[in-house]
């Protein structure tokens, strides 16, 4: 949902009061700083290339008792053990209905931590998102970058022996003759997200 | 059997004849194997025939002339004549046989031994262009291809190596003929679509310095090289759309959301109608259920209101000066805002500290950013009007994470306290489009 239809609804349920909506989450501290927060939903991908997981992991760092609810769109697997490792309460995709945030929201405000069980499925070529390993998407990750095998080897520490045995696997199991249309509909599907 | 002397005239013609025929071909024979300086052991079974050829030869004109001439011959020619005219015959026959012997393997020598003639007609089978010059460009030897070439490229025929070098090399081609790279490998385009590479290189003959020119038809690689830079440019331009895609994640994913909004709004406005309905045609409802069409009804007309004001993207300063604003800080901007996604961002994190600082720390009634650039690099120092800070400052979460940022970025970070807080950054322009913030 978007930001604004957010608002409205949350304010229209006449059971939380909106301190501020900000674009960025670069400002998240500021405004947890100077206002009285109890909660934030925070977006992952928010304006000016700030990460909503970033900014999670520094408010739960200096403002413990604020709760945050991620909320995102984006299908990304590796969003919720962020969300977790950053200590955050809850974790929703976008794509319920309005009453779904309120009660994640009621919940999240009692005390109760909240995530989805899975990761939402995708297809990519042939293959499903969960039949990916997870370093198989730290690679995929880094093939969005359009770098070279040697680049992304020597950034994550891997032998280029190693992050190119993944490409092919992962081609195999896909069926795209390229590196290229694999990196393109993993980022299209919204299954790897680089730089948040 | 009749004597030489008894043989009737027209054999003795015919035995004479027959001899100098044989003389003839003894005498080329010992020519040919002379000159093939090979089998030296047929030269002198040739000389010995050719010796008994021209004896007989003597003794049959000597025969003829006393017959017809009536001359007296010397006694020792009379007493040769008597021989049996059998013995002529044997050696006729042995003369020939051994001579078509002869004759037969000097075909199968040169049927199946290298001379110049079989090496120039085995180069002019080649598909390749192949040339020989001496030092001064004299041509040794070339083939028809290397010809060829040479007539289409300078429309002469090759008679010189060396200003044909020069022309492939250095000089100006004209015609359809285009050169695609000189120096010392050029390559060149004909007009049918060929693409043709000369190299060349010296070898020593006969003590003697050669140039060798090769030329190699590389059509099938040229147009596969082609090929490739063709698909590695649409590789290229599918990277960049990759990595603008992911430059703009955040922005897509808005448009993403605010088009999965509309829809939804749509589908509520729709079903808030259908309720509205059911509760006006009803008998008789629920105060609940018309509180919640209520409801419905007041979440559509504020998403309505909320849809007919403009919506601007707001840009990083406006972002910076309504947080500002909000705590009562007057946000003074000198400079312009760098372009370019990784240092919007970088700056937008340090103006939030700085502002942070300003509001939290300083009691700031004012935050002044001042933007520069270099040539290498974007610059912007924060300051405020607010309390100095009381000695030194321990980097803590943000800008210690502000500093991690920059460093990866190749950038770098001064925090100064000294007469008054300020906050210092730079950015390289040309920052790693990979390295994300």
């Amino acid at each position: 949902m978007a930001r604004k239809l957010f608002e409205i609804f949350i304010e229209g349920s006449g059971r939380y009061s909106l301190v501020c909506s900000v674009e960025s989450a670069s400002l998240a501290e500021f405004y947890c700083r100077t206002n009285s927060v109890d909660l934030i939903l925070m977006d992952v991908c928010t304006a000016m290339n700030a990460s909503g997981l970033d900014a999670a992991a520094v408010i739960k760092q200096k403002f413990p008792k604020i709760r945050i609810v991620i909320v995102t769109g984006q299908p990304e697997h590796d969003f919720i053990r962020r969300a977790r490792n950053a200590g955050v309460e809850s974790f929703w995709y976008k794509e319920g209905d309005p009453e779904t945030i309120l009660t994640v929201m009621d919940r999240t405000m009692s005390g109760e931590s909240i995530y989805p069980d899975t990761v939402p499925t995708l297809k990519i070529g042939y293959a499903l998102s969960e039949e990916f390993t997870p370093r198989e998407l730290e690679i995929l990750r880094e093939l969005l970058s359009g770098d070279t095998d040697e680049v992304i080897a020597a950034r994550m520490n891997l032998s280029v022996w190693t992050v190119r045995r993944h490409i092919q696997t992962m081609m195999s199991k896909t069926g795209f003759m390229t590196r290229t249309q694999l990196a393109v509909a993993a980022s299209e599907s919204g299954l790897v997200i680089r730089g948040i | 059997m009749n004597s030489l002397m008894e043989l009737h005239q027209y054999v003795r013609a015919a035995l004479l004849a027959g001899l100098l025929v044989l003389q003839l071909l003894e005498f080329c024979a010992m020519i040919l194997e002379i000159v093939r300086q090979n089998k030296r052991k047929y030269i002198p079974v040739l000389a010995l025939f050719f010796l008994i050829n021209g004896t007989m030869l003597i003794l049959l004109a000597a025969a003829n002339k006393s017959i017809f001439l009536q001359v007296t011959i010397k006694p020792y020619l009379r007493r040769l004549l008597a021989m049996p005219s059998f013995g002529l015959y044997l050696f006729l026959i042995i003369s020939f046989l051994y001579l078509i012997r002869i004759f037969r393997q000097e075909r199968h020598y040169r049927r199946n031994s290298v001379s110049g003639h079989s090496v120039k007609e085995s180069m002019d089978t080649l598909n390749a262009g192949l040339c020989f010059s001496a030092g001064n460009g004299r041509i040794l030897l070339a083939n028809h291809q290397m010809e060829a070439l040479c007539h289409r490229i300078t429309g002469c025929d090759l008679q010189d190596g060396e200003e044909f070098w020069r022309v492939l090399t250095a000089g100006t081609i004209s015609g359809p003929v285009k050169k695609l790279t000189g120096g010392d490998h050029p390559t060149l385009l004909f007009p049918d679509g060929s693409v043709w590479s000369f190299v060349r290189r010296p070898m020593e003959a006969g003590g003697e310095t050669v140039q060798q020119l090769y030329a190699s038809d590389i059509t099938e690689l040229y147009d596969m090289t082609l090929r490739l830079q063709e698909e590695n440019r649409q590789v290229a331009d599918m990277n960049e759309r990759l990595r603008q895609y992911d430059k703009n994640i955040a922005e897509m994913t808005r448009m993403k959301e605010q088009l999965a909004a509309k829809v939804r709004i749509h589908d509520e406005f729709g079903q808030a109608l259908l309720a509205a309905h059911y509760c006006l045609a009803a008998e008789a409802v629920s105060g609940a259920d018309v509180q919640r069409v209520l409801e419905a009804w007041k979440r559509n007309i504020a998403v309505l209101q909320q849809k007919t004001r403009p919506q601007e993207k707001k840009h990083l300063m406006k972002h910076l000066t309504d947080a500002a604003e909000s705590v009562g800080i007057q946000v003074v901007l000198e400079g312009s805002v760098p372009e370019g996604e990784n240092s919007e961002a970088i700056l937008a994190a340090a103006a939030a500290e700085a502002l942070t600082n300003a509001a939290i720390h300083a009691k700031a009634g004012i935050l002044n950013i001042q933007l520069g650039q270099t040539e290498d690099e974007w610059t912007a120092v924060f300051s405020n009007n607010g309390i100095p800070p009381q000695g030194e400052i321990t980097e803590g979460g943000g800008l210690g994470s502000l500093r991690k940022r920059l460093e990866k970025l190749g950038g770098r970070m001064e925090v100064c306290t000294e007469p008054a807080f300020s906050l210092r950054i730079a950015v390289p322009k040309k920052v790693e489009v990979n390295s994300f913030v």
